[in-house]
């Protein structure tokens, strides 16, 4: 019996110094797990898709009924959004005819996405991990490194493909750095998810003035996104640390685009940090 | 009269806790769709992993835990090992201390949880610190160990009435 005790508990600590091997191994050989992860999420697709089924249902009547619930606050400010929209209905149809002038004088080759798939998501990423698993894969014609975006703004990039599934690194993800750009004073910065729900903005241009309410952009330098693709607003300013909130509720799109720009830039595994500013 | 159940072959309801498990992990990483709620989401088949630890380690031993975590890492995409040292740790802790759990009513068993699953969202909040380099934020982590606790009794009573039919030990 003793001897049954003694055998159980050294397989345990066999068993936990294998553990922490394997932690060392995935951090040094990222791309050994990388194939695993990817066989993973293929394997399990049909049951995550399956899961996913009634979190969307009950998703979508949580979401429908606190709609209800402000539905006159929000028809109010429908209207008086789709007055300022009519007003700016005239103001963007000037501005694409001079574009569209000005292009023609410049000649210019335009930066618009060759295709894009669309993915449900299925799966979310683990405790420390802002990711999600979308049922779209190679055999749609996903990338590693295409643009995620849900609505109209950033969600993350295509950090690992299989067959029939993808996983987005979202940009809140502690690993997430994007070169942006601030809009309005075309200050440099670089978004940097910390795992909440607004990343912060790091190593801002000398003498930005950051401000709540400027818009964000990617500023495609690295090359791994387009530029001028919208991720949102700065909410705060503190201590000199800006946070923005971004465009689009990550975590309660149940579709997710894939776009393709042609794009390649430095793409690291998906959980080694990229640290470089 | 041959009861519908014992037909069913010993070595099914045996592997049922285990099965059982797998369902509760590819069910932590199924999305909610709704806004600041997966980020936070309860720690299920810790719940599982205590409980069969707790009542019937055979059913549940370290080769199975550390198969079940790797399983978790790589289904939620995350660093491969984390959920291992997790389930195992815990278990050892369950493994020493068994008796001031084992037999006891759901409050006292509720309480040992509590324990365990703070010490599970330390462990994961500190490896995942050391590994990135970078402190994760410690609100979710509280959160977290909140929701596990919130969904803690509603799991024992289902995983209840899966041991009560489970075939005696021996």
């Amino acid at each position: 019996m003793a001897l049954r005790l003694w055998l159980r508990r050294f397989a345990l600590l066999v068993l936990l110094a294998a553990s922490v091997g394997i932690i060392v191994l995935g951090r040094t050989q990222p791309w050994l797990f990388d194939r695993a992860r990817v066989l993973a999420a293929d394997f399990t697709l049909p049951i995550m898709d399956m899961l996913s089924r009634p979190a969307a249902a009950i998703g979508d009547w949580v979401n429908e009924t606190r709609a209800i619930m402000d539905i006159r606050a929000e028809n109010r400010r429908l209207r008086e959004e789709n007055a300022q929209l009519l007003q700016w209905r005239v103001v963007a149809r000037q501005a694409e005819l001079e574009n569209r002038q000005l292009r023609e004088l410049l000649d210019y080759q335009g930066r618009d996405a060759a295709s894009s798939v669309t993915g449900r998501v299925i799966g979310v990423g683990g405790r420390f991990i802002r990711s999600v698993l979308l049922d779209v894969g190679t055999d749609r014609g996903v990338r590693k490194g295409q643009t995620a975006m849900a609505g109209d703004g950033l969600v993350g990039r295509v950090a690992m493909v299989g067959r029939r599934s993808s996983r987005v690194l979202l940009i809140t993800d502690l690993n997430s750095r994007i070169p942006v750009l601030v809009e309005e004073t075309n200050a440099r910065a670089i978004l940097a998810g910390d795992n909440g729900y607004q990343p912060r903005l790091l190593y801002p241009t000398a003498g930005a003035d950051l401000q709540p309410g400027q818009h964000v952009v990617t500023s495609g330098h690295g090359g791994t996104f387009p530029p001028g693709l919208p991720i949102g607003m700065i909410a705060s300013v503190q201590d000199g640390l800006a946070r923005v909130q971004p465009f689009v509720a990550i975590d309660r799109q149940e579709y997710i685009r894939l776009l393709n720009f042609g794009l390649d830039g430095v793409l690291e595994p998906l959980e080694t940090p990229d640290r470089t500013p | 009269m041959r009861n519908g159940f014992a037909i069913l072959d010993l070595g099914m309801w045996n592997a049922l806790p285990f099965l059982l498990t797998c369902g509760l992990v590819l069910l932590e990483n199924a999305p909610l769709y709704l806004h600041q709620i997966s980020a936070v989401a309860p720690m299920l088949a810790l719940i599982s992993v205590y409980y069969w630890a707790v009542y019937r380690p055979d059913l549940m031993p370290a080769p199975l835990l550390f198969l079940l975590g790797l399983g978790q890492d790589l289904v939620s995409g995350g660093v491969a090992g984390i959920h291992p040292v997790t389930f195992l740790v815990c278990y050892a802790i369950i493994d020493w201390r068994r008796k001031m759990f084992h037999g006891k009513s759901l409050v006292v068993l509720w309480g040992g949880f509590s324990l365990v699953a703070a010490l599970a969202v330390f462990l994961q909040w500190l490896l995942a610190g050391v590994i990135h380099r970078v402190a994760p934020p410690v609100m979710p982590a509280v959160f977290i160990w909140l929701m596990s606790l919130a969904a803690f009794p509603l799991l024992a009573v289902l995983l209840l009435t899966v041991h009560r039919r489970l075939p005696t030990r021996g």
